[in-house]
């Protein structure tokens, strides 16, 4: 029922589950872990700013954003390098 | 005219169409200045901004219209992701974050801010773990994904009582938040304003389904992030903050910081019985940029924004969204552009909740209040109309004639509406404000109502009571639906029951409590059988159910500071225990089934349901 073969299907989805873990990672990161520490890294001034306070209001907000314009770009990748993306 | 009727044409001038229509929103705008200094009254301007932004969405919900099922369920998936970044973006900021989130962390300070990282970050969950399997699927409705692979009508029904649980407490917040905008604008009474809200919603989404929504919240995105912006960076300008004032408000937050203690915000607290005098209001007693130093206030933190996370990823109004993209790719290209649109409203929240902070606090700016005079105070045009309408009070405890923070009680919502007030900016950024606050609640109401009905008449009717069903039955099933549904909720919200933000988060709760786990489990994990997926959403939304009966009616104490806003906390961790436990207890799901996982996970190649299913 399909083109492609078991072998090229597990290696397309053992690459695509590790770039999602890496994401999860850096999304654990700047969801919890920085505001776990908000209280500590607000003596430090970024931009003006106590730390803790910017993270909250836009760092990890320019972060997610960041973060998903590049999975973008590496997802496609990975699906080219299987032929598995669709046609233009 | 023809525009919308010749879609090949209208697709790739989409560009050109919106580029005009924001054009001729900003001529309008101008005319309306215009006619302020000419002298036409506020109350003229207001309902002309919500009279004409109304006609807008109107008009091109009515050059939607369709009679096709792939039109009216997935907008004949052709949308490109940029503009669907803009329509999820109205999608999904309700009433509640375009006129109650920079009140809230305008009250409530650091510990608000979880919100506005918990709506944001849910999208990388969306982008890496749901739409694009979701848009290879082909499915028109969440249900339809859960009924087709755990297969059985059982658990497309679960999946449709979560949806229904969750998109209802959600709808009746926003017809309640366009209620209150129409009547204020149009000077009507609150139950009238939410059945007039409801007409302007349905409109937009009875004629032309998915179609019809898609386009005019593309509209709606326009005018609200017009509305949001002006505001905020015409007073940061008055301030001296410059043009961009969202990446210099470091100094502002700074001398709030200084402020906090001279004006001892957080040591004075109101005095009991005064503030129960006035429902609904609160003084201002959180700092602005210091979170409380115990390890609970983290947690607390934390476990809001997961909770705000896992809900977005599971709400089915925004996962349906990324089902009217032409391809996978496109769908996971169009949850970047999403969170990047959303980004722009809510990165500028906090900067609003500051600037208008400083402009109450702060002794050297015209506009302060705390520390002047009561009868001073009393004579300002902003607090005498606030106060009429009993959503700000001043309350001289003291008796030494001179207001302090615990003497000065407002509502969190009105923090939006009022600062142009406040500022001392012309009626006509009121009027716009208005029309914003208006277009977002109605954009949102808009996609919960359509997912609702959807739901209804694809999920229950069709595909579980009467398959056989003609297409035309089927879109008129699905119109009766819209509408009856429409006027549950403005029934419901006519009553009053909750605050506006309370009922948000529970939708968000609801919905991680059902949904969250199947949908992902059934992508990343092939193990997973239909009596898993139904022990997990029975167990996990039972339990999620029960807990907030619990704490939130029978007077029980919270779990670890787990309370009525994060519920879902527990609903979810039960849904995902009883997933994974009834799922290996039970047989594993057949060859067919394992074999359209492999399928949902390769791009390339034919959706697992075909059009017209």
């Amino acid at each position: 029922m399909s083109e492609h073969n078991v072998e090229q299907r597990e290696a397309h989805w053992k690459k695509t589950r590790s770039l999602m873990i890496v994401n999860l990672v850096i999304w654990f990161f700047f969801s919890f872990v920085v505001h776990w520490f908000a209280n500590d890294i607000n003596s430090m001034s970024f931009i003006g700013f106590p730390l803790g306070y910017y993270m909250a209001a836009q760092g990890s907000l320019f972060a997610f954003v960041v973060q998903l314009f590049i999975f973008v770009k590496m997802q496609d990748k990975i699906d080219r390098e299987f032929g598995m993306a669709e046609d233009e | 005219m023809s525009l919308f009727r010749m879609e090949g044409d209208f697709i790739n001038n989409l560009p050109k169409i919106y580029g005009f229509y924001t054009g001729g929103f900003v001529v309008f705008i101008l005319l309306m200045a215009i006619l302020e200094q000419m002298g036409v009254s506020a109350n003229t301007i207001g309902i002309l901004f919500i009279a004409f932004t109304i006609g807008i969405y109107a008009l091109i919900g009515w050059m939607s219209r369709t009679m096709q099922v792939e039109a009216y369920y997935v907008a004949g998936r052709e949308v490109p992701p940029v503009f669907n970044g803009m329509a999820t973006a109205a999608d999904w900021m309700s009433g509640a974050s375009f006129v109650a989130m920079a009140g809230g962390i305008f009250m409530g300070g650091h510990a608000y801010l979880a919100f506005v990282v918990g709506w944001t970050g849910g999208y990388v969950l969306v982008a890496v773990l749901m739409a694009p399997y979701l848009r290879k699927f082909g499915c028109y409705t969440v249900p339809d994904f859960i009924g087709t692979r755990y297969g059985g009508n059982l658990s497309r029904l679960c999946a449709v009582v979560v949806l229904v649980v969750a998109s209802f407490t959600y709808v009746t917040a926003q017809i309640n938040a366009t209620g209150t905008i129409a009547s204020r604008a149009l000077h009507i009474p609150f139950e009238v304003g939410v059945w007039f809200g409801l007409l302007g919603i349905l409109i937009c989404s009875m004629l032309g389904g998915m179609r019809a929504v898609t386009w005019t919240q593309v509209a709606q995105y326009i005018v609200l992030i017009i509305a949001y912006l002006i505001p905020v960076i015409w007073m940061s300008n008055k301030q001296g903050f410059g043009v961009i004032p969202q990446f210099v408000y470091g100094d502002a937050v700074a001398r709030i910081n200084d402020l906090e203690s001279l004006h001892q915000i957080g040591v004075l607290k109101p005095v009991g019985e005064v503030a129960k005098g006035f429902p609904g209001l609160s003084a201002l007693v959180n700092p602005h940029s210091t979170p409380g130093d115990s390890a609970l206030a983290a947690w607390k933190f934390v476990t809001l924004a997961v909770c705000m996370m896992l809900g977005t990823a599971s709400l089915p109004h925004i996962l349906m969204r990324y089902f009217t993209t032409p391809s996978v790719r496109a769908a996971r290209n169009s949850v970047a552009w999403s969170l990047f649109f959303i980004t722009l409203l809510y990165f500028t929240a906090p900067a609003l909740a500051t600037f208008t902070k400083l402009q109450i606090l702060d002794p050297n700016l015209a506009t302060s209040i705390i520390g002047k005079s009561i009868s001073e105070v009393m004579a300002l045009d902003w607090i005498r109309n606030w106060s009429s309408v009993g959503m700000l009070a001043v309350s001289d405890t003291n008796s030494d004639g001179i207001l302090q923070i615990n003497e000065f009680f407002m509502r969190g919502d009105i923090v939006v509406l009022a600062t142009p007030e406040i500022a001392g900016l012309p009626y006509v950024i009121s009027g716009l404000v208005a029309a914003g606050g208006m277009a977002a609640a109605m954009s949102t109401a808009d996609g919960l109502l359509l997912a609702i009905a959807n739901a209804l008449s694809h999920d229950l009717y069709y595909k579980i009571i009467d398959p056989k069903a003609e297409t035309n039955k089927r879109l008129i099933v699905a119109r009766v639906l819209l509408i009856v549904i429409g006027a549950a909720g403005a029934a419901v919200a006519s009553l009053k029951l909750t605050g506006i933000l309370g009922a948000v988060a529970w939708a968000f709760c609801f919905a991680m409590s059902g949904l969250f786990f199947p949908l992902v489990l059934g992508v990343w994990w092939k193990r997973a059988n239909r009596a898993g997926a139904i022990a997990g959403m029975v167990l996990g939304f039972g339990a999620g159910t029960w807990y907030l009966y619990m704490v939130r009616f029978a007077g029980m104490e919270p779990w670890i500071g787990l309370d009525h806003l994060r519920f879902g906390i527990i609903g979810a961790s039960v849904s995902l225990v009883a997933m994974v436990v009834v799922s290996l207890a039970t047989k594993e799901p057949d060859a067919e089934t394992q074999a359209m996982v492999d399928e949902v996970r390769v791009p390339r190649g034919n959706t697992i349901l075909g059009s017209q299913h």
